[in-house]
């Protein structure tokens, strides 16, 4: 019965004990219970009065035993099962952890290997890579200056404290404009993605960032993406709102986790998060079919990763805090790396990281001399999704 | 919603490279802070912290240490102290005090004040005036509510009251301002435009988050980063000609390779011309006299809208 325990998706043992406690409800049942005979028979009592008897337990074994076992499956897996870290000796060495995984399961190794090929085939039918991306004449290498305008907004939507609001508004008053002010100087355009809600907290630099001809492209409205659906895309449309007032026209491009199908219904033409690649390539939304361009950046060529005190939930004896002399020469490796396949790089900066001083000062030096090798070229990404989707258009879906 | 209450503590746009001036033409403003805040938990000092090896060795040849190389190069700090600590050690506070370095107040006893009841962070605001004055022989004028090493996070700890409890203290300057890199207003009430000056803070300068080692479990001894974002921040503060601000504490600076690298940097930096090193006090007079608020704090209205079903 194995397979009827897979087919509904449930534990075997979980099964087997869900089995049990019905046949045991079985045999108290009325009028044919084998037990209420084997009662009557040893307690010499008439059969009316052990069914009478008999109900309530009935009652209690159907209301309690019988939903709480289904209901919950880790009562009848305590000894059994041990999620990863969550279990009841989750966090507990495997030296200290008394019963291990696979004691009583017996594994279902075809079944395994199935589910795993389909997840693989899933992730690769999600994917459709460019294999020998061509730039256009004279040019190399691409690369992307993009700048994720967050300032404070995700510190507020974590309800953090006032300095940490503080540390983000930095992004909005100093960071946007020396960062807009190194691009200009060294005539490198640059794409600023920015949470619609920015828009109405710092309008001046942003109408600065449209006029030097920078582009500016969606970051979520609230740099978070609702659940709901409708939810979802009103805040997708808010959000383009606010950027259509500063520029005046809807943005092609969103660094977001928003669905792919809203994305495209709604006219954007790339989104740029994850790193499947190096090189620009395309996502293809299993329910629609169509495919989206993705331009890849790594966390790696991250400077929040480098230089924010707790991101991503670093505890403080695990600091990634860094200098910027140590972040220069790993950056100039990736992109080495990178010139050498005449391949891309996505370098991802936040105002309120890389607006310090000493920041921007490590980033004229790492731009310069990148620019001092031939055939770089930095457009901004809609200006580098127009060409891909141009010279590399996905394959029909 | 008024203005972006509840987003921003100042105003729109920093204040420019070509805007700033500092005293006798000097060239870039420098502000060295000691923390003497030994506490290892939110809720401040703790008798076992001062039990401690650490808070011993800040406390005697640490200090020590640091004082000397502060004399040697000739820079005047300003010191943040614990109200406790102005009572527990009296006497080096008058030591300091009587080197040149301006006593300023750290918290009651370098406490978070973020979860306190108004009346009682009031309470011991006025507390600790009184007993860091005793000490120093003069009351504070600057107030400092600056991070300890088991914070969550690195911004230091102000509550939704600190600033205008520290305006009705008397209090001329705050030392947690992450909002820029020079002195800044931070604004507790928009539309009375009633503001602080706060002085810059940045982790990145902040000797504690490199020289974490020997804190329990931790082997994190990146002296080494910690003075190349000194020498990086200063090179680049420089240029512009703005400020550049650190933040030491004896029992981490203090130590042998460390004390020898603050030692280095501040050679390095003593060799650049036109550098006024100054206390916070000496700052935030400077800044009432050139970039008083009625003129450079500038508020423009809010364009912000509520909207059902974002935030507010």
């Amino acid at each position: 019965m194995g397979w009827v325990a897979g087919g509904i998706g449930m534990d075997k043992v979980h099964f087997g004990v869900m089995m049990i406690a019905n046949l045991e409800i079985g045999y108290l049942t009325p009028p044919v219970g084998l037990n209420l005979f084997v009662a009557m028979a040893a307690f010499k009592e008439p059969f009316s009065l052990i069914v009478r008897a008999v109900v309530p337990f009935i009652i209690i074994i159907m209301l309690f035993w019988l939903v709480i076992v289904a209901a919950w499956p880790g009562l009848t897996l305590f000894f059994v099962t041990e999620p990863p870290g969550t279990g009841w000796c989750g966090g507990m060495s495997a030296l200290h952890c008394p019963v291990r995984t696979g004691v009583l399961t017996m594994s279902d190794l075809g079944g395994d290997l199935e589910r795993l090929a389909a997840a693989a085939a899933r992730a690769d039918a999600h994917h459709e890579f460019i294999p020998r991306i061509t730039w256009p004449d004279g040019v190399r290498m691409a690369v992307n200056v993009t700048l994720d305008f967050d300032a404070m907004l995700l510190r507020r939507l974590m309800n953090e404290t006032p300095s940490q609001l503080a540390k983000g508004e930095f992004g909005g008053r100093v960071g946007i404009w020396r960062m807009i002010e190194l691009f200009d100087s060294l005539g490198i355009k640059g794409t600023v993605f920015t949470p619609g809600r920015i828009v109405e907290l710092y309008p001046e630099a942003l109408r600065h960032v449209h006029a030097q001809g920078h582009e500016i492209a969606d970051h979520m409205w609230e740099h978070h993406v609702p659940k709901d659906a409708a939810l979802e895309r009103d805040h997708l449309r808010k959000a383009a709102a606010a950027i259509r007032s500063i520029t005046g026209r809807h943005p092609v491009g969103t660094r977001s986790w928003h669905s792919q199908a809203l994305l495209q219904d709604e006219g954007f033409i790339y989104n740029s998060h994850g790193h499947a690649h190096h090189l620009p390539h395309y996502h293809r939304d299993p329910g629609t079919g169509k495919a989206l361009l993705n331009l890849p950046f790594h966390y790696v060529i991250d400077d929040a990763m480098f230089y924010s005190f707790a991101w991503l939930g670093s505890g403080n004896a695990a600091q990634r805090i860094s200098d910027p002399d140590r972040v220069c020469d790993m950056w100039w490796d990736a992109f080495w790396q990178q010139y050498q396949q005449g391949g891309y790089l996505n370098v991802v900066m936040h105002p309120f990281v890389s607006g310090r001083a000493l920041r921007v000062a490590m980033m004229d030096r790492l731009l310069r001399r990148m620019q001092s090798l031939p055939g770089v070229w930095f457009p901004t990404s809609e200006e580098l999704a127009r060409h891909v989707l141009a010279a590399h258009p996905a394959k029909e879906g | 919603m008024p203005w972006k209450q509840g987003y921003t503590v100042s105003d729109e746009i920093g204040l420019r490279d070509a805007e700033l001036s500092w005293p006798a033409g000097a060239r870039c403003a420098v502000q060295v802070v000691v923390d003497l805040n030994v506490a290892s938990s939110p809720e401040g000092i703790t008798a076992k912290d001062l039990e401690g090896d650490a808070a011993v060795f800040g406390a005697t040849e640490g200090l020590s240490q640091l004082r000397a190389v502060l004399d040697r190069h000739a820079i005047r700090a300003t010191i943040a102290v614990p109200a406790v600590l102005a009572r527990i050690r009296a006497a080096s506070v008058r030591a300091l005090a009587a080197d040149g370095h301006e006593i300023a107040a750290g918290g009651f006893k370098g406490e978070d004040v973020s979860t306190l009841a108004r009346a009682e962070e009031a309470a011991r605001l006025d507390r600790t005036t009184e007993l860091v004055a005793e000490a120093a022989g003069a009351r504070p004028w600057g107030w400092f509510g600056l991070p300890r090493q088991s914070d969550r996070f690195a911004g230091g700890t102000v509550s939704a009251d600190t600033i205008d409890l520290l305006i009705a203290g008397g209090y001329r300057y705050i030392g947690n301002g992450l909002a820029d890199d020079i002195p800044h207003y931070w604004v507790s009430d928009f539309t009375a435009r009633r503001a602080l000056l706060a002085l810059p803070y940045y982790y990145h300068f902040d000797d504690q988050w490199f020289c974490m080692f020997p804190a329990k479990g931790t082997g994190l001894e990146n002296t080494d980063m910690l003075a190349r974002n000194w020498r990086a921040e200063f090179a680049a503060q420089y240029g512009r000609g703005r400020f550049f601000h650190m933040v030491v504490h004896p029992q981490h600076i203090g130590w042998a390779n460390r004390i020898q690298a603050l030692d280095e940097f501040l050679g390095h930096l003593r060799r650049h011309p036109g550098l006024w090193v100054a206390t916070g006090s000496a700052i935030a007079a400077h800044w009432a006299a050139a970039h008083p608020p009625e003129t450079h704090l500038r508020l423009a209205p809010s364009i912000w809208q509520d909207h059902p079903g974002s935030l507010s």
